[in-house]
């Protein structure tokens, strides 16, 4: 469908004189200026280059409709601003030679996979230890279960003073989670308990990605019901 | 340096979408700011650029430094994070002006059509107003910065990384907030007089000072979890707190205090009234000066020279034939196990997914590099090549069944795990091209027969490039029509495209003869809108309209319909239904029901499916009877491109709807080919390291098959997946709307016309994800 053409009743009277403007028609010459500058981007189609009076500060709420915009859309984008780290401690304990910490994810913990992150440090300095290797093992406390194991690494984990391993814990129960610290001859161990819960539904992890097509829909009506209005009543269909 | 700090300063951890994003505004902004520099360089200069693109940075260093990573072990780190988010990025930002130049960076639909209605929106205007008021911007400063602060809300932010994350643009959101009447970036209008904004700063810092305080001089630690935490640093959790007070005292102040000094010492200057450049100024450009030319690959540095030497396409083509020569031999004499063989790795997991994301990405490159046209080459010079191909087959239904014959064979025939067949069937594709072309002049087997090609012209439909014309009005004054006709040096289109009445990438194999042979050096490789041409109608040179060409609709069908059919066949559910059905009907193998699958999918689900949206939409949106709609009829072409014309307007909407399928089905492949892609990205070197070693050639060294993870994890794969399908279903749901909007202006009538083939578009993507989300076979794809 071909766009109507809009006579405007606004900035137009800008492509002529600016003398005529700012003599009174409540336009910032700073809104003049910006006026221009897109005309570049065709914004100047919709104000053809022709006086007509000017009721003022038309100009000026396009750029408020912006500002509105662009604070709506950061705070729709806010999500994207921020990447936590949110583990908690598990279990710290001094235990032979080392303090060990482990951190997880918090309560509730479910039966998937699991981040585990584990701190070394030395027991009387308090210093990290990086060269300790850490061997994790989970084992059902209340079943049948089999107990299995991974290794963690600093490669895995994004504080690299910790090492991290993912353990996919099969089913709901109480688990005991054991770190095992080495460095040398020396060793030591910590064991915590974990209540894991039943998995997060699938739809949970994905349900962003499902809203997205009716949000976008959604945007779109209102888009096209905004267009229908302003050409409807004779404004220009963009600034 | 010390391992420990090593550590330390390597726990950056980089958070995708937020990178993307942030990259994203950078290139906008900085396209804008070219432009707008272009035409006044003083009112843009350099320092707003560098603002814009620091605050951007330290947003990023905020979320994706050591800071972030030891954000719950040390409060200082994390406070030194906030300040970054509250006090450092959003003036820096604001400093850039940024409104005007992401506005103008934005290619112009995107800024005219899509943002025109919601800028001239009055809500959004009155929001705007309201949300950039000084007062309601200082209580929203100071309510995030007091709130959040509050030791239970702090806790469940460090407990949970949803809630950080809110915790984090809040601060950052309400801190651009707190910062605009202080920049107040052009070309926004103060709401209060200027002189009020040195209070407006020290009521900040008095809020600052307020907060810094109570953590100075607390005598216990106020969160939890930074006495639970162990202690990594030399501090206590209490001297920590004490530490991150007194940053936050110091670094707000200075941040709150400086800006309120100059801004009393600008407003007391004499020259305080004239700051503004005189307005003759702002008039004084020339718009022409600055001019934006639209991207042409032809002209992009590298890329835009080898398509242009004489050469370039055919180094492409040679590439490729020796990869499928390789294939070919490979696939003869190989071993039998299809990851271990060329013929398995290249083809499927390498060949089509590079093709399908060229084609997402880009446009038809697999065409353009096609092997098959050299034997072509080979047969026309035997000087066989006399005869027209038949009239009774010069449409794409060939093809179309050829098309329907590959998919069923491939899952038929386990084409991706016999290496043999696989091998069989690229010799016979060049041995059908040698034929075809030899006895048939003009491309005939481009045009008419290849299968994989009519895949990518219909696919192609959607790439964001095309071969087009750079000037009309040059087309308008040449009078040989050598990007046609072609001339001594080179010859025109074989596919009969004449560039003026080209439109959209149908039938075009990127050959770049046209682009060779036009005298005025005006054809190039321009951007165009996605999807623009399943909107449009006009009438296509050596095509007609889309509207009278039910064969083209057909393979518009196949391959929306395939990519889900496809898909569904590989999943474990799926597989095991068919396995069981074969064991209870006590059949010997599951080709009679793997061929009822495809039956089904390709053809009589489609025909369904599209024949009940057909009469819905005539029957709901009275598309004939209802005088108050405009005719969809359209004048006939002569020459009858596409059959009768009788069947109008259900014969038109078939043609025009079902092509709007396109985006949803090509969504699809490219999730479905993105899976093996990244699940078998390690295939090709130990397999080619195999089979060079067989050749008895060592340099390449010998093969280490080691069991190598996705190249993404489940999740990351999963949510890309998704959003391809979203993108597809979105564009093929606009692209249905326009065209529904074709047939009935009005907008209810619109919707009737369109509410049915919604209706399979939103059935198709729910099949989709229902697909994405089950566990994959891993049929020989993965070693």
């Amino acid at each position: 469908m071909k766009d109507r053409e809009i006579v405007p009743n606004d900035i137009s009277d800008c492509t002529g004189s600016a003398a005529f403007c700012v003599s009174g028609h409540g336009f910032s010459r700073a809104a003049i200026r910006s006026h221009h500058l897109l005309k570049g981007n065709d914004f100047g189609r919709s104000f053809p280059a022709r006086l007509k009076p000017c009721p003022g500060t038309e100009y000026r709420r396009i750029y408020d409709a912006l500002y509105g915009f662009a604070l709506l859309a950061a705070l729709l984008l806010a999500p994207i601003t921020a990447s936590a780290d949110g583990g908690v401690v598990r279990a710290r304990q001094v235990s032979g030679p080392f303090i060990i910490s482990i951190f997880t994810a918090s309560d509730p913990l479910r039966a998937s996979a699991i981040d585990v992150s584990v701190l070394v440090q030395d027991g009387k300095s308090g210093e990290a230890i990086l060269d300790a290797t850490v061997d994790l093992t989970l084992q059902p406390l209340d079943s049948d279960n089999p107990r299995f194991g991974a290794r963690a690494t600093h490669e895995q984990a994004t504080n690299k003073l910790l090492q991290a391993a993912v353990l996919h814990v099969p089913a709901v129960g109480r688990w005991g989670l054991r770190a095992v610290a080495r460095r040398g001859p020396e060793e030591a161990t910590v064991f915590t308990g974990l209540q894991v819960a039943p998995p997060a539904p699938r739809l949970a992890a994905i349900w962003p990605y499902l809203l997205l097509p009716p949000f976008v829909i959604a945007v779109f009506a209102l888009h096209q019901a905004l267009r229908q209005k302003a050409l409807h009543r004779g404004r220009p269909l963009s600034s | 340096m010390p391992f420990v700090a090593q550590a330390v300063l390597s726990s950056w951890s980089i958070p995708p979408w937020a990178t993307f994003g942030l990259l994203l505004a950078a290139a906008i902004y900085l396209r804008g700011w070219r432009g707008l520099r272009a035409l006044r360089s003083t009112l843009f200069p350099s320092w707003r650029l560098g603002c814009f693109l620091t605050g951007l940075a330290l947003l990023w260093s905020a979320i994706a430094s050591p800071l972030d990573a030891f954000g719950s072990l040390v409060l200082t780190a994390h406070m030194v994070q906030h300040l970054l988010l509250m006090v450092v990025a959003p003036p820096l930002i604001l400093l850039g002006s940024p409104a005007i130049p992401l506005l103008r960076g934005l290619p112009r639909w995107a800024a005219r059509e899509a943002l025109g209605p919601f800028l001239n929106w009055p809500l959004l205007e009155r929001l705007g107003q309201a949300l950039t008021h000084p007062a309601f911007c200082w209580v929203a400063m100071a309510v995030a910065m007091l709130g959040w602060h509050v030791p239970a809300a702090y806790e469940l932010a460090l407990r949970s990384p949803g809630w950080h994350q809110v915790e984090h643009a809040c601060f950052f959101i309400t801190s651009l907030l707190f910062w605009w009447p202080v920049i107040q970036p052009w070309p926004s209008a103060p709401q209060w007089p200027r002189w009020f904004i040195p209070l407006y700063l020290l009521l900040g810092d008095v809020v600052n000072t307020i907060l810094s305080g109570f953590l100075c001089f607390s005598n216990r630690v106020l969160y939890p979890t930074y006495s639970a935490a162990p202690q990594v640093s030399s501090l206590t959790p209490l001297d920590d707190q004490v530490a991150a007070g007194a940053i936050m005292w110091f670094v707000g102040s200075l941040a709150f205090l400086g800006p309120a000094v100059i801004l009393t010492v600008q407003l007391l200057s004499p020259s305080a009234g004239t700051r503004e450049p005189p307005l003759a100024d702002s008039l004084g450009f020339n718009e022409r000066r600055y001019s934006r030319t639209p991207f042409d690959l032809l002209r992009a540095p590298a890329v835009g020279w080898l398509l242009r030497a004489r050469y370039g396409r055919r180094a492409l083509q040679f590439v490729l034939l020796v990869l499928a020569l390789a294939v070919i031999g490979d696939g003869l004499f190989g071993p039998r196990m299809s990851s271990m063989n060329l013929a398995g790795a290249l083809p499927w997991t390498y060949g089509r997914a590079l093709a399908i994301i060229a084609l997402l990405a880009a446009g038809n490159f697999f065409c353009m590099a096609c092997p098959f046209m050299l034997p072509r080459e080979l047969g026309r010079r035997l000087g066989l090549a006399t005869r027209r191909w038949p009239r009774a087959l010069r449409t794409k239904w060939l093809a179309v069944g050829l098309l329907v014959l590959f998919f069923w064979a491939f899952e038929a025939f386990d084409l991706w795990e016999t290496p043999l067949r696989t091998a069989s069937i690229v010799a016979a594709y060049f041995a059908g091209a040698f034929l075809v072309d030899t006895f048939f002049r003009d491309a005939s087997f481009c045009k008419y027969v290849c299968p994989i090609g009519q895949f990518h012209f219909v696919s192609s439909l959607v790439s964001p490039l095309e071969v087009k014309v750079r000037s009309r009005e040059v087309c308008t004054g040449c009078a040989t029509h050598d990007c046609l006709r072609g001339n001594e040096r080179q010859r025109g289109c074989e596919l009969h495209l004449f560039l003026p009445r080209k439109s959209g990438n149908m039938d075009c194999t990127f050959c770049l003869d046209c682009i060779k042979a036009c005298p005025h050096d005006n054809i190039g490789i321009l951007p165009v809108a996605p999807g623009r041409d399943f909107v449009r109608d006009p009438i296509r040179s050596s095509l007609g309209r889309f509207s009278r060409r039910p064969d083209i609709a057909a393979l518009a069908l196949v391959l929306a319909f395939s990519a889900f059919a496809s898909a569904a066949a590989m999943v474990a559910p799926v597989a095991s239904w068919r396995d069981r059905l074969a064991e209870r009907f006590a059949m010997g193998s599951a080709l009679p029901l793997t061929s009822l699958l495809f039956l089904v999918a390709l053809v009589l689900a489609p025909a369904l499916l599209v024949g009940l949206a057909v009469v819905g939409g005539r029957l709901l949106g009275r598309v004939v009877r209802s005088p108050a709609l405009k005719s969809p009829l359209r004048p006939r072409e002569p020459s009858g491109a596409g059959g009768s014309g009788d069947g109008a307007p259900a014969r038109e909407m078939f043609c025009r709807f079902s092509l709007a399928l396109v985006p949803l089905g090509l969504a699809m492949w490219g999730a479905h080919v993105l899976f093996h892609l990244l699940t078998g990205w390690n295939m090709p070197w130990p397999v080619l390291q195999r089979a060079t070693t067989d050749l008895g050639i060592g340099w390449l060294g010998r093969p280490h098959w080691v069991m190598f993870g996705p190249l993404l994890g489940a999740d990351t794969l999963l949510a890309i997946q998704l959003l391809l399908l979203d993108a597809g279903l979105l564009l093929s749901l606009y692209v249905g709307w326009r065209v529904a909007t074709g047939f009935a202006p009005r907008v209810w009538a619109s919707l009737r016309l369109f509410g049915p083939w919604a209706a399979v578009a939103a059935g198709l993507y729910s099949s989709g994800i229902w697909v994405l989300l089950q566990p994959m076979q891993m049929r020989g794809m993965v070693q």
